[in-house]
């Protein structure tokens, strides 16, 4: 019996001390596609793969307007993203239908795969003056080496999502700038993007509420 | 079997034995005695002194881990509860874009306010260099002097500089006197002077720093050039015998 209860005691000790030692090892994470702008960020962007959402996180979804469906997991991100920085990360995630949501409020854009989510940057929309239409709008159009008409400028890894020509595509995402309507995201996270999606995935831009 | 049979007797007696006490640690006796009363006491504080410290480890272990496996990227439940979706995106926000953020003015002013406020009137801070060179701090700080007994040893006479710099054997003293004046007053009287080591070489004093004044040869020299140079200038101007000299 003493030494039943001495096993066990060290067992326990022995599982406690490695889940302590354990926490100050650096865990060895898959190679992400994970990149900031031009000014190197103190903290990593990443923190880990992903968040699985619970039922009553996924039933907010709804409220919250945009999703094509409930989410099932998010992207984990340590920090607030500046502008610039981007997420993807499709490690594990299965095949399935493509969506897309655009938040104007937060100015972040998130990809998702079958449910779960395998993208997110952070955006510039359209100017006061040239907003960006709000609505689902599928994938009309896509040009990978596309150069305005309009503007004479180029707009790498277009993807039309109206017929007047508001688009997703690749542009130098920074503070103070701002598109004729389209959706600007890093040319990198485009280019991801860009081969994740195909005509007719369905964009969802809303401007989302600012939660209590 | 003879050579084996009182091993076998000694286990046997042994498993008895340990049959005996396992009983009487479970609370009955062979014969039914109460001899285990004691032995009892004993095993039910062992028994919740083992609870305890089982319960002890798992309440220290069990964050521990939690928080462990939440650090590794594992979705803990209890952790990732309370915050709804929205939250966790607005997490991730650079923050909203104000409307005519785009077109007021002094932006770069404004972005910097919004991100922390600072001070403007701070004067200049000179930051003194960490790691000054090193030439520059043996200039204003001499190494410490190595000798090993400094009150002690009685301070180098000329007798033993003296041979370092002119390599005269036959004039040079005998070591221990002195020809420039008594040893130090904190020498003890009776051991005659240290015996100079020739080999070792004199502790180099601080090294000349020059003057801020210059000296007086320094002066006269630069005098003297001054004048060569307007002797020269005078000589080169001077007319030619018999020229016409024109005002």
């Amino acid at each position: 019996m003493r030494r039943v209860l001495f096993i066990l005691l060290l067992v326990l000790g022995g599982g406690a001390l490695l889940a302590w030692g354990l926490g100050g090892l650096e865990p060895a994470r898959a190679p992400v596609s994970a990149a900031s702008g031009a000014v190197a960020s103190p903290r990593p962007l990443l923190n880990g793969p992903r968040t699985f959402l619970q039922p009553e996180q996924m039933a907010q979804a709804s409220a919250a307007g945009g999703f094509e469906q409930p989410p099932r997991s998010l992207l984990r991100v340590a920090r607030a993203m500046e502008y610039g920085d981007f997420i993807w990360n499709e490690d594990g995630v299965p095949g399935g239908p493509v969506t897309v949501r655009v938040d104007l409020r937060s100015q972040l854009i998130s990809v998702f795969r079958a449910g779960h989510e395998i993208g997110t940057a952070v955006v510039l929309y359209g100017a006061d003056a040239k907003e960006t239409p709000v609505g689902r709008f599928p994938i009309l159009w896509k040009g990978r080496n596309h150069r305005s008409s309009l503007y004479d400028a180029p707009m790498p890894y277009t993807m039309r999502l109206t017929g007047d020509g508001v688009a997703i595509h690749g542009s130098d995402v920074r503070w103070g700038a701002a598109t004729h309507g389209c959706i600007g995201v890093p040319t990198a996270f485009a280019a991801h993007l860009f081969d994740a999606a195909k005509v007719g995935d369905p964009v969802t831009i809303v401007r989302s509420s600012k939660p209590a | 079997m003879e050579a084996t049979a009182p091993v076998s007797q000694s286990l046997t007696g042994k498993w008895k034995l340990f049959r005996e006490t396992k009983q009487c640690i479970n609370g009955w006796s062979v014969d039914g005695s109460e001899v285990t009363g004691v032995l009892q006491v004993k095993n039910r504080r062992l028994t919740i002194g083992a609870l305890l410290s089982v319960g002890l480890v798992a309440s220290v272990g069990a964050p521990l881990t939690l928080q462990t496996l939440a650090s590794h990227g594992y979705d803990v439940p209890s952790l990732s509860m309370p915050q709804s979706l929205m939250a966790l995106l607005d997490a991730r926000s650079p923050g909203e874009r104000e409307k005519g953020a785009l077109t007021a003015t002094k932006q770069r002013k404004l972005a910097a306010n919004t991100v922390k406020p600072h001070e403007r009137a701070l004067g200049k801070i000179i930051n003194p260099n960490a790691n000054p060179p090193a030439e520059l701090v043996n200039a204003l700080t001499p190494p410490p002097a190595t000798e090993v007994a400094p009150s002690i040893a009685p301070p180098p006479t000329l007798a033993e500089v003296l041979p370092k710099v002119f390599p005269a054997p036959g004039n040079a003293s005998p070591p221990g006197t002195t020809l420039v004046g008594p040893p130090g007053g904190g020498g003890t009287p009776g051991t005659p002077g240290t015996p100079g080591t020739p080999g070792t070489p004199g502790t180099p004093g601080t090294p000349d720093v020059p003057s801020a004044v210059p000296e007086p040869a320094t002066w006269l020299s630069m005098l003297f050039g001054f004048g060569v140079i307007g002797s020269a200038m005078r000589r080169r101007r001077a007319p030619l015998p018999g020229a016409v000299r024109l005002a």
